[in-house]
């Protein structure tokens, strides 16, 4: 079952195309990661959704319906953790979450119920009686992900929740979404960062300038481009023959030698590293160190847009 | 209901938690209240009946003895005039009609105030009996209006509209395009309405208490007493504070300007509205008087600053009616258009 979808969907800023014919859906149980640079449209996405951003053209639909601002059965059903930190900041860690939740169940018990889930869900146990504003960043960061996540909503959309986090705050932020789709949540998720779209979702959609450039699994998404796996090799006695040897070894689909060191790639990926070795020994090749790169998310962004995600 | 106690809750602890707004609502004010009986009269002490003649056939003389803040001399021309020289009175209530002063001071405007009072209630139930009301029956002469009255009317009259920041602030946290927190409350099943209502109700709370507050820190530390009709005082400072968050409202919907602009927009238009209400002494806002009107007869600094002095001071109730009702009146249709500006919840950027 689809629990968003946009179609063919512009959104202008004046001259400015922001959304440019967006398509992307999302079936229940999944974790999507919207995988974009800065001003990609990511975040406009997401307000479209959300019904906040009125759009130019196209269709937009959460659980089934068309997304209107006044539709709060819709808002009852998602939870938004927005990019910017977005919650009372002299009000303390338990009053901020128990007002967000306390405007979704009314029943007293059942809130606090949901608070105490909350705060313990982002790890804050300690700081309940601290006031917001008085938080490290990262655990604002939590706090802004609680005030968001606390009335255990059936669709989260996180719009780049990492940004400017200590990497225990972020390991933290990214088993706690894992642990919410475990238990249910459908998950939108925006990022900049590779390694948190391939570590966390399920699929990918690569977004550049307003457009989807492409979607799937990681592995889909890597056999759109040219799917080689790089072998560095510091090789004891580096000539000529050794690299042809190399070269006749199976999987092996190219070889080149800089300075001593031979680059070699094999494809598939991830499948004749053992072989490649078992091989090398058996001809007596020896080497001082090696490392082997399989192809990432960057080398497919790259083939898509001709530039690199971290530019 | 149970959600709009919350939106109160979250007001009122948002008011108490916040240092700076405290500092602003009270400490502040006080600071400057304080500054101001200090620099214009010294420590001031309890008010003392001041010392009146008035010359025989006077036709208020009755009244003027029923008057519990004046001390009545019943004197003659020549007695009185000496009395007057010798500072043994402050002033002379000729049986012409004429009120004469010595120089300016505090009970000179009170005497003036009082003699302006009782030719306007006379002009309504006995004109043309024994007054001939197209003369000029205070003579003024240099005197000034009472530098701590004006100044401190005026400053009660500014920080009875502190509401507009609670109504600047309360758009602020509910219109998408304004914060991201609003942002993020929109995408809740938040009631605006709800929300809206309770700011206002806890923002007339806070501000009222707040006015009412600095009325009993001049009466109890300073002995001025802006007290004496209580009740009446108590529903000009409602309808003061109504209105003042009805312009936050308003200011802060009809524009997307941040809140870094609409807050020193707000301090700078009181000031200037208290300035002309005299704030920064009487000479403003004489010259504003004379030379614009009805610029003070609708600025409201001005209408609540004569209003709580009239009612407290001089113990007279002109215009409280109308000035409550164009305070209110004008709140209601400065909320109803806040309304129609926040109707908007899709908007074309954020």
């Amino acid at each position: 079952m689809k629990v968003c979808a946009m179609r063919e969907v512009v959104k202008r800023y004046k001259k400015v195309v922001a959304l440019d014919h967006f398509n992307f859906e999302i079936k229940e149980g999944e974790i999507v990661g919207l995988l974009g640079p800065n001003g990609s449209g990511k975040s406009t996405a997401i307000n479209c959704l959300l019904g906040l951003l009125a759009f130019d053209e196209g269709e937009v639909e959460v659980f089934g319906r068309r997304v209107s601002p006044d539709d709060m059965d819709m808002k009852r059903r998602i939870g938004f953790v927005p990019q910017d930190l977005s919650f009372f900041a002299e009000l303390s860690v338990i009053d901020n979450i128990r007002y967000f939740a306390g405007l979704y169940e009314q029943n007293n018990a059942k809130r606090d119920e949901m608070v105490r889930e909350a705060i313990a869900f982002v790890g804050l146990e300690k700081y309940g009686k601290f006031a917001a504003k008085k938080l490290s960043g990262g655990l604002k960061r939590r706090l802004n992900i609680a005030c968001g996540i606390a009335h255990r909503p059936e669709f989260v959309m996180f719009d780049e929740p990492t940004v400017a986090v200590d990497a225990q705050s972020r390991n933290f932020i990214l088993e706690g979404i894992k642990e919410m789709n475990r238990n249910g949540s459908t998950v939108l998720y925006t990022t900049h960062y590779l390694d948190e779209a391939q570590e966390l979702c399920d699929r990918i959609v690569i977004m550049d300038e307003g457009r989807n450039m492409a979607s799937g699994t990681l592995e889909e998404l890597i056999d759109l481009v040219d799917p080689t796996e790089a072998v560095h090799l510091v090789l004891s006695e580096p000539s000529e023959t050794v690299l042809k040897m190399i070269a006749d070894m199976p999987g092996v689909v190219d070889v080149a030698e800089d300075d001593g060191k031979a680059v070699i790639l094999l494809t598939p990926p991830g499948h004749h590293l053992s072989t490649l070795l078992e091989e090398l020994k058996k001809h007596e090749i020896y080497y001082s160190s090696l490392h082997s790169e399989l192809p990432s998310l960057n080398d497919v962004f790259l083939k898509l847009t001709g530039k690199a995600l971290r530019d | 209901m149970r959600r709009f106690c919350s939106h109160m809750a979250l007001n009122a602890k948002m008011s108490f938690k916040d240092k700076s707004s405290l500092f602003w609502s009270f400490i502040y004010p006080i600071l400057l209240l304080t500054l101001m009986v200090i620099a214009f009269s010294g420590v001031q002490t309890e008010q003392k009946p001041i010392a009146v003649a008035v010359e025989p056939g006077h036709p208020f003389a009755d009244v003027f003895r029923q008057i519990k803040m004046l001390d009545v001399k019943d004197v003659n021309g020549d007695e009185a005039f000496t009395l007057l020289r010798d500072k043994d009175i402050d002033g002379i209530y000729r049986v012409d009609g004429v009120l004469l002063v010595r120089g300016s001071g505090v009970n000179e405007t009170i005497l003036r105030e009082i003699g302006s009072e009782l030719t306007k209630v006379s002009s309504v139930y006995a004109a043309g009996r024994s007054l001939d009301f197209t003369k000029r029956y205070v003579e003024r002469g240099d005197q000034k209006e009472g530098m701590l009255y004006v100044t401190l009317s005026a400053s009660l009259g500014m920080f009875a509209l502190y509401g507009y920041f609670s109504g600047v602030l309360i758009v602020h946290h509910m219109q998408a395009n304004l914060s991201p927190l609003a942002a993020r409350l929109s995408t809740t099943p938040i009631s605006r309405i709800s929300y809206v209502t309770a700011g206002l109700v806890s923002g007339v709370a806070m501000s009222s208490l707040q006015t009412i507050g600095l009325l009993f820190y001049l009466k109890w530390v300073w002995k001025v007493d802006y007290l004496a009709d209580p009740w009446r005082t108590l529903l000009l400072v409602l309808a003061a504070s109504f209105f003042g968050i009805a312009i936050g409202l308003f200011i802060g919907a009809s524009n997307k300007w941040p809140l870094k602009a609409k807050v020193p927009l707000g301090v700078a238009l009181m000031l200037l509205l208290s300035a002309a209400s005299g704030m920064m002494g009487p000479p403003m806002r004489l010259f504003i008087e004379n030379k614009l009107p009805w610029l003070n007869r609708y600025n409201p600094v001005n209408m609540i600053s004569r209003t709580i002095y009239r009612l407290n001071v001089i113990g007279s109730t002109t215009e409280f009616t109308e000035n409550i009702l164009i305070l209110f009146i004008a709140g209601v249709v400065l909320c109803v258009a806040s309304l129609l500006f926040m109707r908007k919840r899709q908007f074309k950027s954020l």
